[in-house]
C-alpha cells in the first residue's frame, strides 16, 4: 500500500516536472518570439521611412516641374500667378498630384514685387521636410513684351 | 508492477513524440512564414524604390524634349504588371510585381500611382528594365509620359521622320534597333512608318494613327503619345491618355484665369482666351480635339506667350 502510494507520487512528480518543462519551453518560444516581431517591426518602420524619405526628397524637383505651377519655359522656378490658382484648387486633386508628400510651402527670400500669399500650396504638418532653393517669377508687362521678373525662394515639402 | 511501469514508458514516450512533433511542425511552419514575409517585405521595397526611380522621368520634360533611356536592374528576374483606372477614387495606375526565381514565385505586391503616366505592355518579364519618358505637348506640356519596355523593337527606317529617327538613335536603348531591311529584325516587334505590309505596329505619321497587330488603331496628338501608343496596349493607351485628358481639363481652368489676369494687365490674348472658353480636353483623343488643341497653341500672343517656349 505505502510502495503503491510512493510510485503515484512519484508518476504525479514526474508529470508536473514534465509540465513545468514544457511551460518553460512554451514562455521561451513566446520570448523570442516577441523579441523577433519587434526586431522585425522595427527594421520594417526603419526602412518604410528610409523609403518615404527618398520619395520626398525625388519629389521636390517634381513640384515645380508640375505644368500647374512651372514658369514657362524656365527649370526649377514657380510660376506665381499659377500658383495662387494652384492653391485655390480641391485638395483631392492636389493630394494626386503631389502623392508622397504631405505638405509643400514656398518661402520666399527675396522678391522684387508684391504678390498675394503662397507660403502654404498644399497640406499642413510633415514629419520631417526637405528643401531647396528656386525662383518665384511673375510674368509682367515690360513695355509692349511681357516678361519673367524673379525672387528667390525656398521650397520646402513635408513627408 | 512491471505491465504498469511498461505502459508508463509507453505514456511518456507518446507524450514526447507528441510534443517534440508539434514544436518541429510550429518551428518549420514559423520558418516558413518569416521567409515569405521576408520575400514579401523585400519584393514591396523594389517596387516602392521602383517607383522613386521613376521620378526623375516625371520631371525632366520641363526642361529637356527627351530623356536618354535608362535602364533599372531589378534584384531579380521580374515581372511587372500594369494596370489602369481612368476615373473614380481609384483613378490612377496600379504597379504590380513579383519575382520569378528558378525554384519560387513570389507573391504579387502593389502600389497605386497616381502622379505618373507609364506606358508599356500589361505584363513585362525580365530583370532589365529599359526606361525613358517625353513631355505630352497638348498644346501645352500636361506632363511626361514613362515608358518601361523590356521586349526588343526593330524600326523599319523606310519613311520614318527623321526627328524620329533622330531621337530613337539618342536614346540610346539596347532594345531599340534601327534597321533599312525588315530582314534585318532579329526576334523584335517589328515598326514600320511607310510601304508596311505584315509588321506588328505600323505607324500612319500623317493620320496620326497607330496599328497594332492589325486589330487596334490608336489615335495619336503628337510624338510623345505616338511613343505610347507603339509601346503600350490599346487598353493602356486608352486608360492612360483618358487620365491626361482629365487632368489637361483641370490645366485649361487654371490657364484660361492665367490668360485673364495677363489681360487686365494688358497682355493682347482675347482671342486666346475665346478659344480656351470654347477648348473641352474630353475623354478621348479624336481629330476634333486635336485641331482645337492646335488652335489654342496657334492663339498663343506673341507679346505675352504662355503656350509656347
Amino acid at each position: 500500500m505505502k510502495l503503491r502510494k510512493l510510485n503515484q507520487k512519484k508518476a504525479q512528480m514526474k508529470i508536473q516536472e514534465m509540465a513545468f518543462v514544457l511551460l518553460a519551453l512554451v514562455l521561451l518560444a513566446v520570448i523570442s518570439f516577441v523579441f523577433f516581431i519587434r526586431l522585425s517591426s522595427q527594421k520594417i518602420t526603419e526602412s518604410a521611412e528610409d523609403v518615404k524619405t527618398t520619395q520626398a526628397k525625388s519629389l521636390i524637383e517634381k513640384v515645380s516641374s508640375l505644368a500647374e505651377l512651372e514658369c514657362r519655359g524656365k527649370a526649377l522656378c514657380i510660376d506665381e500667378d499659377k500658383a495662387v490658382l494652384f492653391k485655390a484648387m480641391p485638395e483631392q486633386d492636389k493630394a494626386k498630384l503631389l502623392q508622397g508628400l504631405s505638405s509643400v510651402k514656398i518661402l520666399r527670400l527675396y522678391s522684387p514685387y508684391l504678390t498675394e500669399d503662397i507660403t502654404t500650396l498644399y497640406g499642413s504638418q510633415a514629419n520631417s521636410s526637405y528643401s531647396t532653393f528656386i525662383n518665384t517669377c511673375k510674368y509682367k508687362a515690360q513695355g509692349n513684351i511681357f516678361n519673367y521678373e524673379c525672387g528667390i525662394a525656398m521650397l520646402v515639402v513635408g513627408n | 508492477m512491471i505491465k504498469q511501469k511498461n505502459g508508463q514508458m509507453e505514456f511518456g514516450w507518446l507524450f514526447s513524440l507528441i510534443i517534440g512533433a508539434v514544436i518541429i511542425f510550429l518551428a518549420i511552419f514559423f520558418a516558413g512564414k518569416i521567409f515569405t514575409t521576408g520575400t514579401h517585405l523585400s519584393d514591396v521595397e523594389t517596387l516602392r524604390t521602383f517607383d522613386i526611380l521613376l521620378n526623375p522621368f516625371s520631371s525632366v520634360g520641363s526642361i529637356a524634349s527627351l530623356t536618354l533611356s535608362k535602364s533599372i536592374e531589378m534584384p531579380y528576374n521580374t515581372e511587372l504588371n500594369l494596370s489602369c483606372f481612368p476615373s473614380g477614387t481609384q483613378e490612377g495606375q496600379r504597379l504590380s510585381l513579383r519575382t520569378i526565381d528558378k525554384k519560387t514565385t513570389g507573391d504579387w505586391v502593389s502600389y497605386n500611382i497616381k502622379n505618373k503616366y507609364i506606358f508599356g505592355n500589361t505584363s513585362i518579364q525580365g530583370k532589365t528594365f529599359w526606361t525613358f519618358s517625353k513631355p505630352f505637348e497638348f498644346p501645352w506640356r500636361v506632363d511626361d509620359l514613362i515608358y518601361i519596355i523590356s521586349e526588343n523593337y526593330c524600326f523599319i527606317d523606310n519613311g520614318m521622320p527623321s526627328s524620329i529617327k533622330k531621337e530613337l538613335s539618342m536614346i540610346n536603348a539596347s532594345v531599340i534597333q534601327i534597321v533599312s531591311n525588315q530582314d534585318d529584325c532579329e526576334e523584335a516587334i517589328t515598326v514600320c512608318f511607310s510601304g508596311c505590309s505584315g509588321q506588328d505596329v505600323i505607324v500612319n505619321y500623317g493620320d496620326q494613327t497607330v496599328a497594332k497587330d492589325r486589330q487596334h488603331t490608336m489615335i495619336f496628338a503628337d510624338d510623345a503619345s505616338m511613343y505610347a501608343a507603339i509601346f503600350s496596349n490599346n487598353q493602356l493607351y486608352n486608360c492612360n491618355i483618358q487620365r491626361l485628358l482629365t487632368r489637361l481639363q483641370g490645366q485649361i481652368g487654371i490657364y484660361k484665369a492665367w490668360a485673364m489676369e495677363l489681360n487686365r494687365e494688358g497682355c493682347e490674348n482675347q482671342l486666346l482666351i475665346d478659344r480656351l472658353n470654347a477648348f473641352n480636353a474630353g475623354t478621348s483623343l479624336n481629330p476634333y480635339i486635336i485641331s482645337r488643341a492646335g488652335s489654342v497653341k496657334e492663339a498663343d500672343s506673341y507679346n505675352c506667350p504662355i503656350i509656347q517656349k
